[in-house]
């Protein structure tokens, strides 16, 4: 069987048990996925006020649609189209049509970010800075839960590969086998990510851009 | 520092370049090439040390959030909830009409326990009399469940919930689901039953019934337990008799036993352990209502909830103890910490040996 298999049935059972009014499952739900999307929106919006109103819009969006869900994607990914449906959609509202720059490519967004050891970056390299921060946080946030926090274990908190071991209740070989697929699975997840977020979008402003006019 | 003699963050931040990436229309430098073939590990981690750890959102936000998305989730399953119950009743009264559903129920499946007499599908057969929650309860005190409501508690919730008279009692990580105003489906974790008292030992008419995919156990007027776990269902009797019928089997265990069954439905009956716990089921037992009632009443119920004999020093003061009016509240109290109150009040001392609670009076120095 499977990963992808298994995976599509645990969210499409995960979405039934919710849509049935199992509580936990319900706060399991919405545990798992607020801070993913609260830092997306965060990182694109900059205002913390708009990013919960958006996040919270999400939600109410997605359990409206929940019924339809069919496990084509995988849940998380569907509430991050939603989130991006609904900022664009708040965009258009908003009439803050941001510059999308349809020949920018990733080696240009990429060179400012060779510019951010700079001592004082510029405006705009801050900003390249701040959407590449949240590009890396994104792409953790769409690993598995153990995959992500692994990564962050290991890179950022420095625990050895038993004390991961010991975090996760597994054995030391198998930490360091879950560590070399986090990190092929973030390879993959961010290299996908780039793509699917530098397409425009109807319109909207793309997850590279500002939000703003240039 | 790497073994080239580069800081991490002075180098190129992403990946090599696959075939299938739209940058590589516009080619790359040798610089880039070069740093395209440094490790995934070095990159993910100067990847990973550039944008540091994620930060943990508000937590005012995302409570606020939680309790707008759970009141619009609440509506929803409500109104599903509805139409559901609409499409059973029309399911219900096709098979009524031909009279399957009663010949099918009572013939073709396994002994019912509990008589199970039909319930509308919008009756309210619970009430929720304690919800133990550290962060905001799902329901408030007095909250009422209509058939067909799942419930659960998290790892720091208890609930008990009032049945028609029946006390249950859910313990962390328990999940049910309300069949009717006498039955309930354990779907994960464990309950507690206090089905009252008054139920003759020799009467088969049981209470409740607490169906799981392991079998079902009903009450004979007793309080007991029911527990799923990974491959067994467990049975343990406080008071009275249990029954529980798997695989058509029928099988007893009476006061300080247990029942285990197994997934192919082989139950065994054995002895409660001495160490056998009851004290959760005390923490979430509903708060007995001290004002206007009598003293007598209450150390009843305090010798219920705690397995505790009562015993008085003699008929005098247990005729006394009738008299005794009881006033103000046993709130934020456990059963186990009210005699302590109770008794002090009324100008009475006690003592607890290993299953009795004697009251006496207190000597006049």
């Amino acid at each position: 069987m499977s990963s992808d298999f298994v995976l599509k049935h645990k969210d499409l059972e995960r979405a039934r048990r919710i849509l049935a009014g199992d509580r936990q499952v319900f706060k399991d739900f919405f545990e798992e996925y607020f801070d993913p999307l609260f830092r997306f929106t965060l990182n694109r919006l900059g205002d913390e006020s708009l990013a919960k109103d958006m996040v919270q819009s999400t939600f109410c969006r997605a359990l409206e649609k929940l019924d339809g869900y069919r496990g084509e994607a995988a849940l998380l990914s569907w509430m991050f189209s939603i989130c991006r449906s609904e900022m664009s959609a708040h965009f258009r509202k908003q009439r803050r049509y941001a510059e999308v720059e349809p020949n920018q490519t990733a080696e240009e967004i990429w060179a400012v970010l060779d510019t951010l050891a700079d001592d004082r970056p510029s405006v705009e390299e801050a900003i390249m800075h701040r959407q590449m921060k949240g590009l890396i946080h994104l792409t953790l946030d769409h690993l598995p839960k153990h995959y992500g926090n692994a990564l962050e274990w290991k890179y950022l908190e420095d625990l050895s590969v038993a004390e991961i071991a010991g975090r996760l209740g597994l054995a030391p070989k198998a930490a360091e086998s879950l560590l070399t697929r986090a990190r092929q699975a973030f390879r993959r997840t961010f290299d996908q990510l780039r793509r699917e977020l530098s397409r425009p979008r109807g319109g909207a402003p793309n997850a590279l851009s500002t939000g703003g006019s240039r | 520092m790497n073994e080239h003699g580069e800081d991490a963050k002075d180098r190129l931040l992403y990946f090599p370049v696959e075939a299938d990436d739209d940058s590589t229309a516009t080619g790359h430098s040798p610089h880039d090439l070069v740093r395209s073939e440094q490790t995934t590990e070095e990159m993910v981690i100067a990847m990973l040390k550039h944008a540091g750890p994620r930060d943990p959102s508000p937590e005012d936000v995302k409570n606020h959030v939680f309790d707008h998305v759970q009141g619009v989730w609440k509506q929803q399953v409500e109104r599903q909830a509805a139409a559901r119950r609409r499409w059973y009743g029309s399911i219900a009264a096709a098979l009524i009409l031909f009279g399957v559903l009663g010949w099918w129920w009572r013939f073709g499946l396994s002994e019912p326990l509990v008589d199970s007499t039909s319930t509308p599908s919008n009756e309210i057969v619970a009430r929720v009399v304690v919800w133990d929650s550290p962060s905001p309860a799902p329901f408030e005190v007095g909250a009422e469940l209509e058939v067909g409501y799942d419930l659960a508690t998290t790892n720091t919730e208890r609930a008990a919930l009032d049945m028609a008279g029946v006390s249950l009692r859910l313990d962390h990580n328990t999940r049910v689901r309300l069949l009717a105003v006498n039955s309930v489906e354990l779907l994960a974790g464990q309950v507690y039953i206090d089905a009252g008292e008054g139920t003759e030992p020799h009467q088969d008419a049981a209470k409740i019934e607490i169906r799981t995919s392991f079998g079902h156990a009903s009450d004979i007027g007793t309080q007991f337990l029911v527990r799923i776990e990974p491959h067994s269902l467990k049975v343990q009797v406080r008071e009275g008799r249990v029954k529980v019928v798997a695989q058509n089997q029928r099988h007893e265990a009476a006061e300080g036993a247990q029942i285990t069954v197994n997934a192919e439905g082989q139950a065994k009956v054995t002895p409660l352990t001495d160490d056998q716990d009851w004290s959760w089921a005390l923490a979430a037992a509903p708060v007995f209502d001290l004002e206007g009632a009598n003293l007598a009443e209450a150390l009843h119920w305090i010798g219920r909830e705690t397995g505790l004999r009562i015993e008085y020093q003699d008929r005098e003061l247990a005729a006394e103890a009738e008299s005794i009016v009881t006033h103000g509240s046993l709130d934020g109290l456990t059963p186990a910490q009210a005699p302590e109150l109770i008794l002090a009040t009324a100008g009475l001392g006690y003592s607890i040996d290993e299953e009795r609670l004697y009251v006496h009076r207190l000597k006049t120095p």
